[in-house]
């Protein structure tokens, strides 16, 4: 089997990861138009609250549902006890992200402060080894690839199917007509990050699952890495984000493959910035831009 | 028979003393003004007269503070926009009209949003009846669409909760002559033919006053002329003193 075909096998695994956790991280911005850098932090606190779970001798994927009610709800306090009352001061998107990277830091101090700056591990044994054509995975990974799979799905699905998707397109489009339309573009915010703080968890543990090892500063690492998935794909945008995800998996992994691992992270910051200069809207940035999503 | 026979009429639209502005300035220095049900009611003036001040004020967007708004007995001053569309307020702001990254049809569902599936079918029947010519560009993104078959959408969007009162933001904005007439003397009195309370903001006041039932004219944040459309639009002293030139031009 060849590295490439490995490493593009490692790339899904990780691309489903991190499309899981840019599609919540840009559901905040598309809804909100909030920068929120201290989504990083919130991956770590995942990635802890579940490792205090696993050491309590709950299973992993146990751990997984918990850990995103929990992270669901402290994410909804988070933008209804601070994003927006500075939304509501009109505070303007630079220094509202500005805030946000503060948030970052108090929280993953925090995190130093009960947990310590020790490396962690959820201990997990690799277990079965699947072969699929010629791609090599982990129960763990398969597993993880599957419920990505899943989520995504349903999210999709949600957003055309139910009334809270239907509210979730019309406010992220335009807010204002949303608002014309009586939907109660307050309570469809709450309940965006409400699901992007579940995503968040999920992929918190989920990463935290596929690491060897993590500390304090696991969130702000991959933050990159999420960011760069979102403007990929074209901030905002749902699919963007899934897509961006997977391609920032499999450029990292495979450049990990052929260059030093312990700068596949370069890879992200190089396709974030020819995206950037290439495609400013991202792969999805055409409906962003019609609906002012991306420029609000 | 037409959709609109055999339909009650709607619910006014009264604005009585309205004291409205930003920071501590005030824009809207006591501003009373009745859209009536069946009938249109446009509001012009010369640019910085709180055309605009105006409508954010009934919309709930800007704080009045002082004067009252009601919709037919209801107070609904300071009530917020999601509010006042739930209470049969209809808006069709000047740009962003539409959404333009969703489908013609998903315009018109988000219109409904407020409705049970069921009313929302029953509606969308109505109002494709009513704006046949949308039956074509249901699959389309609004955002694709020209200016005039946009303000269409936009004006069937709003009618898809069946509102008592519409108020119309400069909907001939950006629109040829020939568009601008199409738009005001079809889409907009038909508005007021089923029976609506239209209350239409227009800087293109000649020919927002040959549609008009009723008009005020404003100036500096005060109504300085009430009376009916086409009276206004025959009063030259009035036409020179308060809207000058552009009376013609903006035509």
């Amino acid at each position: 089997m060849s590295i490439f075909v490995s490493a593009v096998g490692f790339g899904v695994a990780s691309g489903a990861v991190i499309a899981l956790a840019s599609l919540g991280f840009t559901l905040q911005f598309g809804l909100t138009n909030t920068l929120n850098i201290a989504y990083g932090s919130f991956i770590t606190l995942a990635a802890f609250v579940g490792y205090g779970f696993v050491q309590f001798g709950l299973s992993p994927w146990t751990t997984m549902a918990i850990v995103a009610a929990i992270m669901g709800v402290l994410s909804v306090a988070y933008y209804g006890g601070f994003i927006r009352s500075l939304i509501r001061r009109s505070i303007g998107f630079g220094p509202l992200a500005i805030a946000t990277a503060a948030a970052l830091i108090f929280i993953e101090y925090t995190i130093v402060l009960v947990a310590g700056t020790t490396t962690r591990s959820y201990g997990l044994t690799s277990g079965t080894t699947y072969h699929l054509w010629d791609f090599v995975w982990t129960s763990t990974q398969v597993a993880i690839i599957v419920l990505a799979a899943a989520l995504v799905t349903m999210f999709q699905l949600g957003l055309r199917t139910t009334r809270l998707g239907r509210a979730l397109r019309a406010t992220a489009a335009n807010r204002t007509l949303a608002r014309a339309c009586g939907i109660r573009v307050e309570r469809v915010s709450v309940g965006a990050w409400m699901i992007s703080g579940l995503l968040c968890g999920v992929a918190g543990v989920a990463l935290a699952m596929t690491t060897q090892a993590f500390t304090y500063n696991l969130g702000l690492t991959f933050l990159i890495v999420i960011i760069a998935a979102a403007v990929v794909g074209g901030i905002g945008e749902p699919l963007g984000a899934v897509t961006g995800g997977l391609i920032i998996g499999l450029v990292t992994q495979v450049s990990a493959a052929y260059f030093n691992p312990a700068y596949s992270d370069v890879a992200a910051f190089v396709l974030l910035i020819a995206a950037l200069l290439l495609r400013p809207t991202g792969l999805f940035g055409g409906q962003a831009r019609r609906s002012n999503v991306a420029t609000a | 028979m037409s959709w609109a026979e055999g339909q009650p009429l709607a619910r006014n639209l009264r604005c009585e003393d309205v004291v409205a502005g930003y920071g501590d300035v005030p824009i809207l220095k006591g501003i009373t003004v009745t859209a009536h049900a069946g009938r249109v009611l446009a509001v012009v003036g010369p640019n910085g007269a709180g055309k605009s001040t105006l409508l954010r004020a009934l919309l709930g967007l800007l704080q009045v503070r002082h004067g009252r708004i009601f919709l037919g007995e209801r107070d609904i001053t300071n009530e917020p926009l999601e509010e006042l569309s739930r209470a049969g307020v209809g808006y069709v702001p000047q740009i962003d009209d539409v959404f333009d990254s969703l489908r013609v049809s998903e315009n018109l569902s988000m219109g409904g949003f407020v409705l049970s599936r069921a009313k929302q079918q029953e509606r969308l029947a109505v109002v494709l009846d009513v704006f046949p010519a949308l039956s074509k560009l249901i699959r389309r993104y609004a955002g694709s669409l020209s200016g005039g078959e946009r303000k269409m959408v936009a004006i069937a969007r709003v009618l898809m909760p069946d509102p008592d009162v519409l108020l119309l933001d400069e909907p001939t904005a950006g629109l040829s002559v020939e568009l601008t007439q199409m738009v005001l003397e079809t889409q907009v009195r038909l508005l007021a033919t089923f029976g609506k309370a239209v209350l239409l903001v227009e800087q293109k006041a000649e020919a927002a006053l040959k549609v008009a039932d009723d008009a005020a004219v404003l100036v500096d944040g005060q109504v300085v002329l009430t009376g009916s459309g086409p009276e206004i639009l025959k009063n030259r002293h009035v036409a020179e003193i308060f809207l000058g030139s552009n009376i013609g031009m903006n035509r």
